[in-house]
Parts: C-alpha cells; sequence; structure tokens
C-alpha cells in the first residue's frame, strides 16, 4: 500500500518558482492496477518519481505499507526503493554491457544474503516468468523492444516489491508489444502488487482498475 | 557487496580497448624517440665528450716551455695531465705485432700519468719507478692501414694482448733524420713493458690507442731527434698539452686559465651545438605529445562519465544509495586506467621487441652504441592516468549522484 498525503512540489527555474503539485492525497492499494494521465507538464513524471523516493517535495508525507517515509534520510530511502519498490521506464534503461540476466540480477546486489549463484538462478526464474526463457545470455541489443521492458519488468521484480512504478511503460511499443506489456503488469496486480502506471496511452485506461487524471495541480479518480 | 561484480562490465565495452590501443601506439613511439634521445646522450657524455681526444688543451706559451711551468699547470684544478707539445702524441709500430712487410702493427701513443689513465681491466696502471711502461686497449686491432678499417674489423679479427701482459714488446721508428738519409742508423727500437689494458669506449678510435709513460715517451722523443738536437730544442716553444680529467670540468680548467692569462685552443672540438638542438626539440616534441594525451584522457573519462551517467542513475533508481554509487563510478574509473596502463605497458614492451629483433639482424642501423631503453615516458604516463582519474573523480563524484 502506498500513501500520499498533501504532497506539494515547487521546480525553481531562472529564479522563478513553479508550483507543479499541490496537495495531492490519495491511498493506493495492493492488488490494483492504477493508471494516472494527464496532459504533458501536468507533473506526472515528478508525481511518480516522489512516489519512488527519488525526488524530494516541499511538503507532505508518504506512507508505504504504513511506514511513514517522508523524514528518512537518503540512504534509508535508497533501501526502501530496493526492497519495496520497483520501476519500469519508458526507455527501459537496460545496461548494454550486461547481458537480460544480469540486468535482472542489478538489485539484488544489496543483498548480501545472496550469493550470486542464487541471484543468477532467480534471475533467470524471473525472465521466465515474463517469457523470456532461452533469451537470459542476451545483450539488450539482441533483443526487441517488447523483449527489453520485459527484462526490465523481471529487474523490477527482482526483489518481490509490493509497488511496481512505471513510468510510461508501452511509450516506445507497437501495439502487440504494448499488450504483452499491460498483460503482465495485470498480472502482477492480480497478484497483489499495487501497479501504478503513468502514461497518454488510452491502451492502458481500458487496463486500469483506477483511472486518476492529474490537472491543475491535483489528482482526481476518473469516473466512467 | 562485491563492488567488482557491478562494474566489471566494464571489460566489455570495445571503445575502452580502441583508446587503450591509441593511447599505446602513441606513447609505445614516443618511448622509442625518447629511448634513442637518451641513447645517444650516454653515448656521447659517456663515450664521445670523454675520449681523450676531446679533453686536450693546447696552452701556447710566449717563453719556452719549461718543468716548472708543467708542474704548475699540473696542480691546477681537474687537470689530470700535462705533457709537453712535442711529447703528447706519437705514432710508432709495435714489432711484435707486425705479421709481415706490407702491413705494420700500428698504434697513437699518448703520454699519461696514473690519473690520466683510463679504466684499466687487466694488469695494473704505471709502476712509480723510472722504466717503460706502456698501456694498450682490451680490444686492439694492430694490423691497420687507416681508421677506415676499424669500422670493417669484425671482433674476432683484434688482438688479444693478454698473452703480451707483463712482457715488453719492441716499439720501432724512425728518427727525424731518416727521410733525408735512409741510413739504418736512424732506425730506432726501444722495449717498453705491458703492464695493463684498458677498457674501450664504444666511440671506435680508441682501439689503436696507447699510452706510454712520461718516461718512456721523453726517451723515445728524444732518440728520434738523435743527431738533430737543434730541431729538438726548437720543440720546446711549441706549448703544453693539457688532459683535463671530465668532459664536464672542460668550462673550469678553461676559466682558470683565462685567470692565469694562458692562450689555449682545443685540441679537437666537436661540435655539439647541432645535437643539443635536436635532442631539445625531441624534448619538447614529447612534452606536447604527453600534454595532448593528458587531453586526450580526460576527454574521454569525461565522455564516458556520460555514456555512464544513465548506469549511475539506474542504480540509483534500484535502490543503490550515493554512497554506493561513488564507490562503483570511482572502481569504474580504476579498472579503466587499468586497462590503459596494461596496453601502454604492452605495446610498449612490443615495440622494444622488434627494436630488439631488428637491431640483432642490422646492428650497424643506430650506429655502434649501446640503446638504453629509457621507459620514462611509460612512468609519465602512469601519472598523466592517475591524475586524470583523481581530476575526473573530482569534478563527477557530486555528477554521479545527480539527475
Amino acid at each position: 500500500m502506498l500513501k500520499i498525503i498533501n504532497i506539494c512540489k515547487t521546480y525553481t527555474i531562472n529564479k522563478n518558482n513553479i508550483l507543479i503539485l499541490q496537495n495531492i492525497n490519495y491511498e493506493f492499494q495492493n492488488s490494483k492496477l492504477y493508471c494516472i494521465i494527464g496532459k504533458s507538464g501536468d507533473g506526472k513524471t515528478t508525481l511518480i518519481e516522489i512516489m519512488g523516493l527519488l525526488l524530494n517535495y516541499d511538503n507532505g508525507q508518504i506512507i508505504i505499507n504504513d511506514k511513514d517515509v517522508s523524514k528518512l534520510n537518503e540512504n534509508n530511502k535508497a533501501m526502501i526503493r530496493n526492497k519495496e519498490i520497483g520501476f519500469i521506464f519508458q526507455s527501459y534503461y537496460l545496461n548494454p554491457l550486461m547481458k537480460a540476466y544480469e540486468n535482472v540480477m542489478l538489485p539484488m546486489y544489496l543483498d548480501n544474503s545472496l550469493n550470486n549463484e542464487t541471484r543468477k538462478h532467480k534471475a533467470y526464474d524471473l525472465l521466465s516468468q515474463v517469457d523470456l526463457k532461452g533469451r537470459e545470455n542476451h545483450f539488450p541489443k539482441e533483443l526487441s523492444g517488447g523483449e527489453q521492458q520485459r527484462v526490465a519488468i523481471a529487474r523490477a521484480l527482482a526483489n518481490n516489491p509490493d509497488i511496481i512504478l512505471a513510468d510510461e511503460p508501452t511509450g516506445a511499443l507497437d501495439s502487440e508489444n504494448a499488450l504483452n506489456i499491460l498483460d503482465i503488469l495485470k498480472n502482477l496486480a492480480k497478484k497483489g502488487k499495487c501497479v501504478i502506471i503513468v502514461s497518454h496511452d488510452d491502451r492502458v485506461k481500458k487496463y486500469a482498475d483506477v483511472v486518476l487524471k492529474l490537472e491543475d495541480k491535483s489528482l482526481k479518480e476518473v469516473t466512467e | 557487496m562485491n563492488y567488482f561484480s557491478l562494474v566489471k562490465f566494464q571489460l566489455r565495452k570495445k571503445s575502452n580497448y580502441i583508446v587503450a590501443v591509441i593511447i599505446g601506439l602513441i606513447i609505445g613511439i614516443a618511448t622509442l624517440v625518447y629511448t634513442y634521445e637518451t641513447s645517444w646522450k650516454n653515448y656521447l657524455n659517456k663515450d664521445v665528450y670523454e675520449d681523450i681526444t676531446f679533453r686536450n688543451l693546447h696552452i701556447q706559451t710566449d717563453n719556452e716551455t719549461s718543468e716548472e711551468e708543467l708542474q704548475k699547470l699540473q696542480a691546477l684544478d681537474y687537470v689530470s695531465n700535462v705533457t709537453y707539445m712535442y711529447e703528447y702524441l706519437k705514432t710508432y709500430e709495435i714489432e711484435d705485432l707486425t705479421t709481415n712487410a706490407e702491413t705494420f702493427a700500428r698504434a697513437d701513443f699518448y703520454t699519461a700519468n696514473n690519473e690520466s689513465l683510463p679504466q684499466i681491466v687487466k694488469g695494473t696502471d704505471f709502476p712509480d719507478d723510472d722504466g717503460y711502461y706502456m698501456v694498450c686497449p682490451e680490444n686492439f686491432y694492430s694490423v691497420l692501414y687507416n681508421y677506415e678499417d676499424l669500422r670493417t674489423k669484425t671482433t674476432s679479427d683484434k688482438d688479444d694482448l693478454s698473452y703480451y701482459l707483463n712482457k715488453e714488446l719492441t716499439l720501432k721508428y724512425n728518427g727525424v733524420l731518416y727521410n733525408a738519409t735512409k741510413s739504418e742508423k736512424y732506425i730506432f727500437r726501444t722495449k717498453v713493458k705491458l703492464v695493463g689494458l684498458y677498457k674501450n669506449s664504444q666511440y671506435s678510435i680508441d682501439e689503436t690507442t696507447c699510452y706510454l709513460n712520461h718516461n718512456a715517451m721523453h726517451d723515445i722523443v728524444l732518440n728520434e731527434y738523435t743527431d738533430a738536437l737543434n730541431d729538438y730544442e726548437n720543440q720546446k716553444n711549441n706549448g703544453y698539452i693539457l688532459t683535463v680529467d671530465s668532459a664536464n670540468h672542460m668550462d673550469e680548467v678553461k676559466e682558470n686559465l683565462d685567470k692565469l692569462g694562458y692562450y689555449y685552443q682545443d685540441v679537437s672540438y666537436i661540435e655539439t651545438d647541432y645535437l643539443n638542438n635536436i635532442f631539445n626539440n625531441i624534448d619538447v616534441a614529447i612534452f606536447i605529445v604527453l600534454i595532448l594525451v593528458f587531453i586526450f584522457v580526460f576527454f574521454i573519462f569525461k565522455k564516458d562519465f556520460k555514456e555512464d551517467k544513465a548506469y549511475y542513475e539506474l542504480l540509483k533508481k534500484v535502490g543503490f544509495n550515493n554512497s554506493e554509487i561513488k564507490k562503483v563510478y570511482f572502481l569504474t574509473s580504476i579498472i579503466k586506467s587499468v586497462i590503459y596502463i596494461c596496453f601502454i605497458t604492452i605495446i610498449t614492451l612490443i615495440i622494444f621487441l622488434l627494436l630488439k629483433v631488428i637491431l640483432n639482424y642490422f646492428p650497424y642501423l643506430f650506429v655502434k652504441y649501446k640503446v638504453i631503453y629509457d621507459y620514462k615516458i611509460i612512468l609519465y604516463t602512469l601519472l598523466i592516468l592517475m591524475f586524470n582519474l583523481i581530476i575526473n573523480v573530482f569534478l563527477n563524484s557530486r555528477k554521479v549522484t545527480l539527475k
């Protein structure tokens, strides 16, 4: 579960203060797929980065699995990101010098209780879950866009986080691959994860359990 | 956490090796050029400039020479030997080494004392008595028509004078009246004991250079002027030859002579400005190359950092904290530097291996001097890489964790 309370965020550009988010409140539940829509520049990426503890904010609170993470220092926030949150991006963010399974292993390096053999085994397992069995030893350049995004999803699941944050996960994909990815994300939500997607893509809205609109610096549910 | 697992992927980056090869070739060639310069400098400083030929000054006087004045000059700082001009250098036949009537075992004889003798490797220097003694080179080419022969002679043609050590050899020479009279009366022989063999220099003019003690040279010259005493007396106006102990002290000795009011000339002079200009130009060129390498490496590090930035951002997103990310960055930079260092060293060694092979087949390609392999450039490059590493880590360590 992820709860945001009175989140405010201002950017300062050329000594001008630009208010992006104002008193954003919402409670995201497990086992649901959320889609946040909004116009370009309305602050969707800002919001998801704040929720993912990647970006500081001016005011407010963030509660993750009943823990208030607002006042944590950078190291503890990093730990929360590693254990509780998985990220998926439009541009996949795979390291081109690492094979698919090595990319998936990346978040696991922070868990000292695992040895490399165990990490590798887990990575292979995760890749198999996203239908990439047999592709573990390929570099990103040898994979299609859809396959790369699936590797990114496997990586996001490396430490079995409860929360998945996805920023335009289908933005760089064709229809068929986009639907594949959305299927995977939907399944994750059904399995108990809290999946939050930021997207312009209308197809995402159809998959979402809840659609939220970020407009005029506030977040509101969109009813049909 | 095993940070090496997070950075070992850098070893897969082809551009690391391309850059390393480029830098390796540049530094390898620069090291080769520097080695050539160092070898030449060493050859010039140790052999050429130190050759007795270039350490002698001819002191001309208005008055007749005298033993008193000779001793006064001998007492000057850095002066190893002073002789009368007419007893300075003579060419005689060593009769025991002459094998047939058409060729003569000829040697140049300088007058010397124990201070001015070169390094003795077998036997001893001159005994301290009135006997006749000589010192010859370890590698001695006895049968020569002229100095050109030296360049074509091989080491198997040299005489091994060890056999004659502590034996008397006969020096055969003509008196000054021989040409006019053709009389046997003016053909002289003097027995001189070979007491020592000295280490040859690399500069190929000393393979027939021998040294006689003052006593021997004086009496031999006196013999030459048998029945020509007037001519002998006239020689006494020809001044002195002063030998300086080292080429490094030539300027100081000249200064002293200036203060004492002597007029002098270098017996032999080697033009060094031209060579020094070449060496200076090489040094400047190498310095510029190192600066360019520094700049090149700096921008490579900067470019690599930009390319790797996405990886560091990814690490942040998956839960690495700032300190951990900085360590990954630092280790990545070190690995790159190690790759460069390995390639520079390997390529330079390959270039020098090739040089050794070439010199084996073409030994006279670089003249007859010792190649001094100077790896200073590699050390400078190591410093450049370390310095670049430090600068880049300092400049980028904050940017590593910024978005």
